[in-house]
């Protein structure tokens, strides 16, 4: 029997405020529910914060059985990295090298499904964009397509250890006393010897005293992974000291170039040989191809020793380069008459081998330069 | 002589109090519409990027120079570098535009009586109140010298001091 | 329907019911879902990975002092790690009697996160 006056019953009320309230709650739900469907879209800035400690903190790693690092495994080693890393080493995050940022950001070698495995890791391929600005030199790599108009994102603020390299040139040879007065003045040909010494540059302290030995793989030179380039110029200026009967600047030939090394402190030098360890003479300013020794009229002498060039299972020992000049300089006014007087620059064969270390005031310290490195994955 | 005549009546009021009930309580305790802001995404990022400027000027610039250069710039209570070096560090990007992180920068260390102290160091401008931000530290070691200004009411010699930064976006 | 033992209709009711408690089960479930990505940044910001490393620097550091020097640095640490970062930092050193080894104790406790390390030198 309806009721007309105009009441509603209180089944009726009651049963609608139940149906308002559920209705009420589910449609709350609904905007997260929308939320959940494009759920690997929630993790982008995750992922991109992880990747960005990976690459900032961490140093990277090989597979297992891999000896050497990961920056210097040859073009078709990829399979020997296991994970990427650009930091020095484990104690010293945010510090990247530059060794294993070039080799990062050389895209020839690697392609996205290697950045996607070894760097940003997850069942899904995520798109990414990574990039490292240096400060100091305005330059930018990056990887990776362009950024969409909405990714995941991490900023982080980095330091890069840059290489060291070395000059000697005419005004070192008084502080080197590179000097054989008395004794070899008047042989043709004399012997220069460098040595790039791992026990010393690995272990040795860098300060004296030490602050923080922690710290000391971000300013130590690590022949086994850095680029070393050592330039001797000014080779047909006069020697110094000049004796006073030398008329004629000397004409020096550079016979040969050796190198050695010994793998611990008290074994003798092995020679090293084979085709890695070639094309790394350059002389008289000609970049266009390496030069081979023997070699007229050097003016100046530039070794470039490309990032794993030493590369090794050792980190004890040392590394020797033995150069070879063939020198003369023509006298007139001798009362002997003209003959050929030796010179006496760059000459260790009594004075012992110059050093590459850190107290060596001709070598450039590494340096940290400002940089910063973003990653983006959407 | 029990009546069933409106047994479905009965049971259709218990379930419809027990549904109202158990309603309301969800509503309730529902939370509301999720903001990006709730997920501390933003905060967390800004973390990060604090946290590596600090660290990178704490970080000396080659071996030598054995101090790092916020060590120094405590020690001389040089706040214009601390303003001009750690503005630049945090707003760096690889674009060409630079970000807009703002800071207040203060150092906290422990005085000659075991009491905890804290100096300002800078700041961009002023906390208005109403920002959001995070705070960040950093552990230095200052070696405080005769005649210097910093860290009143403690000896001279080596102390351990913390640089503490509110950092927040405008 | 008015009756219990009236049975029609059961099924379309009793279909109904699980359908929708199972929607409202779903709905739930589903909603949670956005809170992964609050735990995961929630999670990075609550590990004291700067603090951890900023007190071990210092700690290490302050080893390499002299004894005046190192007494108050190290009372400092102990007494700001506590006050400013809220975290217990207890640390110690021994000498290896035989060779030329030192071992550095350093542990540290915030209520969450505990850190104990034993360094090495050289």
């Amino acid at each position: 029997m309806t009721n007309s006056s105009g009441n509603l019953s209180i089944d009726f009320l009651v049963g609608f405020t139940i149906f308002m309230m559920a209705f009420i709650w589910v449609a709350t739900l609904v905007p997260n529910l929308f939320l959940g469907i494009s759920s690997h879209g929630i993790d982008f800035d995750a992922v991109a914060y992880r990747t960005g400690v990976i690459l900032a903190e961490d140093p990277g790693a090989t597979v297992p059985g891999v000896n050497t690092p990961w920056e210097v495994q040859q073009d078709t080693g990829n399979a020997n990295i296991e994970r990427f890393g650009l930091a020095v080493s484990k104690e010293t995050p945010n510090i990247l090298s530059e060794t294993k940022a070039n080799r990062f950001f050389n895209t020839t070698v690697f392609g996205p499904e290697d950045y996607r495995k070894k760097a940003i890791f997850g069942d899904y391929p995520y798109h990414f964009n990574i990039s490292l600005y240096d400060v100091k030199g305005n330059t930018t790599n990056s990887t990776g397509e362009i950024r969409p108009g909405n990714y995941g994102f991490i900023r982080r603020e980095v330091k890069i250890k840059h290489f060291t390299n070395a000059t000697i040139d005419p005004t070192d040879f008084k502080n080197l006393n590179l000097t054989n007065t008395n004794f070899d003045g008047n042989v043709s040909y004399h012997d220069f010897s460098l040595v790039i010494n791992r026990t010393e540059l690995l272990y040795d302290n860098i300060t004296n005293p030490v602050t923080n030995p922690n710290y000391r793989a971000a300013y130590q030179i690590d022949p086994r992974s850095d680029a070393i380039n050592i330039t001797i110029d000014g080779l047909q200026e006069k020697p110094y000291p000049v004796p006073g009967w030398v008329t004629d600047i000397p004409s020096i030939n550079l016979t040969s170039v050796s190198l050695s090394q010994s793998v611990d402190d008290i074994s003798a030098p092995i020679p090293l040989t084979g085709s890695k360890y070639t094309d790394y003479l350059y002389v008289n300013d000609d970049w266009s191809a390496p030069a081979t020794p023997p070699v007229d009229n050097v003016e100046n002498i530039t070794l470039v020793f490309k990032p794993g060039f030493f590369s090794g299972p050792y980190d004890r020992g040392a590394i020797y380069i033995n150069m070879t000049f063939g020198v003369s300089t023509h006298v007139t006014d001798l009362p002997l008459g003209p003959r050929d007087q030796g010179m006496q620059y760059l000459n260790s064969s009594r004075a012992g081998p110059w050093h590459y270390n850190y107290s060596a005031s001709q070598v450039t310290q590494p340096e940290l330069t400002d940089g910063v490195l973003e990653v983006a994955v959407w | 002589m029990v009546n069933s005549g409106g047994q479905l009546f009965t049971i259709e009021g218990i379930a419809a109090s027990l549904i109202m009930l158990a309603t309301v309580f969800i509503v309730v305790n529902t939370t509301s519409v999720y903001t990006p802001g709730d997920t501390h995404i933003n905060d967390m990022q800004l973390e990060v990027i604090g946290s590596d400027a600090l660290k990178m000027m704490n970080t000396p610039e080659n071996g030598s120079v054995g101090k790092s250069p916020l060590a120094l710039i405590v020690e001389n209570d040089n706040q214009t570098a601390f303003y001009t070096i750690f503005k630049n560090t945090l707003n760096n990007r690889t674009g060409t535009q630079s970000d807009t992180i703002q800071f207040r920068a203060d150092v906290s260390y422990i005085n000659a009586t075991g009491v905890l102290n804290s100096t300002s160091l800078n700041r961009s401008r002023s906390l208005y109140g109403g920002e959001h931000a995070v705070h960040i530290s950093q552990w230095i070691i200052v070696d405080k010298t005769t005649g210097s200004g910093i860290l009143p009411d403690t000896v001279n010699g080596k102390h351990a001091a913390l640089v503490e930064v509110l950092l927040w976006r405008d | 329907m008015a009756r219990l033992k009236d049975d029609t209709a059961q099924w379309i009711v009793l279909m109904g019911f699980i359908v929708s408690f199972s929607l409202f089960f779903l709905a739930i479930v589903l909603n949670q879902s956005t809170v992964v990505g609050q735990t995961t940044a929630e999670a990075v910001s609550e590990f004291p990975k700067e603090d951890i490393r900023g007190v071990r620097n210092v700690v290490i550091q302050s080893m390499f002092m002299d004894t005046t020097d190192q007494t108050r640095v190290q009372n400092e640490i102990r007494n700001l790690s506590l006050s400013r970062q809220d975290a217990v930092v207890s640390f110690s050193h021994t000498h290896d009697p035989i060779g030329p080894q030192s071992y550095y104790f350093i542990h540290y406790n915030n209520g969450v996160s505990a850190y104990n390390e034993t360094w090495t030198f050289p």
